[in-house]
């Protein structure tokens, strides 16, 4: 882990067919954010994100997984466990209602 | 009720923003739910004056006007309001979308190169239709 505590807080570890997320994703990792998943989705079938120990995923963590279709190419995006809060902005951003992208709560 | 408190302009204080907004809605007896809409309206907000500002700070005051809890994120900065390129630019613009869906109501109150300083302000009230 970095020695920055503030930004320890974002912790992303690989799983099987992606990662899993914990921790809050802003301004301060979503850099760090978007190098993971865009290494993971360059040329994959499917990426796999666990959310489920994500607490928070604002506007930035959404252009993170624009980003991460993009780098998809047609491939798919399964976005696993979000919380309720973050189902809304996953709604609101009109990524649950894309065909490519699969959310299982 | 009210509080205020300045944090630094840096993208690590938005997790201290977080906790700040959503004690005081927890201690102003909102829900959870709620609690959480207004923290995320307001940290894009504080998102985008350190982002987007040469802030060096950005001053937080939230109060309890009624039933509904009135946050106020002012910055040092002026406020940028042409539309965005995000082809150039790359992702963004969502932030204000977030706010608006998730506030009651949202202010921008635009500070300009001759009078710096902006200030959002974000309502949210307990009788929310979006709880």
């Amino acid at each position: 882990m970095s020695d920055e505590p503030a930004e320890s807080i974002l912790e992303i570890e690989p799983v099987e067919g992606g990662l899993r997320v914990r921790g809050q994703v802003d301004l301060s990792n979503v850099e760090a954010f978007l190098e993971a998943v865009t290494d993971k989705a360059a040329g994959a079938a499917e990426l796999v994100l666990d959310l489920g120990g994500c607490t928070y995923m604002g506007s930035e963590g959404i252009g993170v997984l624009i980003e991460a279709l993009k780098s998809l190419e047609g491939g798919r995006l399964v976005l696993r466990s979000p919380s309720g809060i973050i189902m809304k902005v996953l709604d609101l951003a009109g990524l649950s209602k894309l065909p490519n992208v699969e959310i299982s709560r | 009720m009210s509080a205020e408190r300045i944090f630094p302009a840096d993208p690590v204080s938005l997790r201290d923003i977080r906790t700040f907004v959503r004690d005081q809605a927890l201690r102003a007896t909102f829900g959870t739910e709620s609690a959480e809409e207004l923290t995320l309206a307001v940290s894009e907000a504080a998102s985008n004056s350190i982002r987007h500002t040469q802030t060096t700070s950005v001053r937080l005051e939230a109060r309890l006007e009624g039933e509904c809890l009135v946050v106020e994120v002012e910055d040092e900065g002026t406020f940028d309001s042409r539309m965005p390129i995000p082809e150039l630019e790359g992702p963004g613009g969502r932030g204000i979308l977030l706010m608006t869906a998730f506030a009651d109501e949202v202010a921008i109150l635009e500070g300009t190169p001759q009078d710096p300083g902006t200030t959002v302000r974000l309502v949210k009230c307990k009788a929310s239709g979006a709880e």
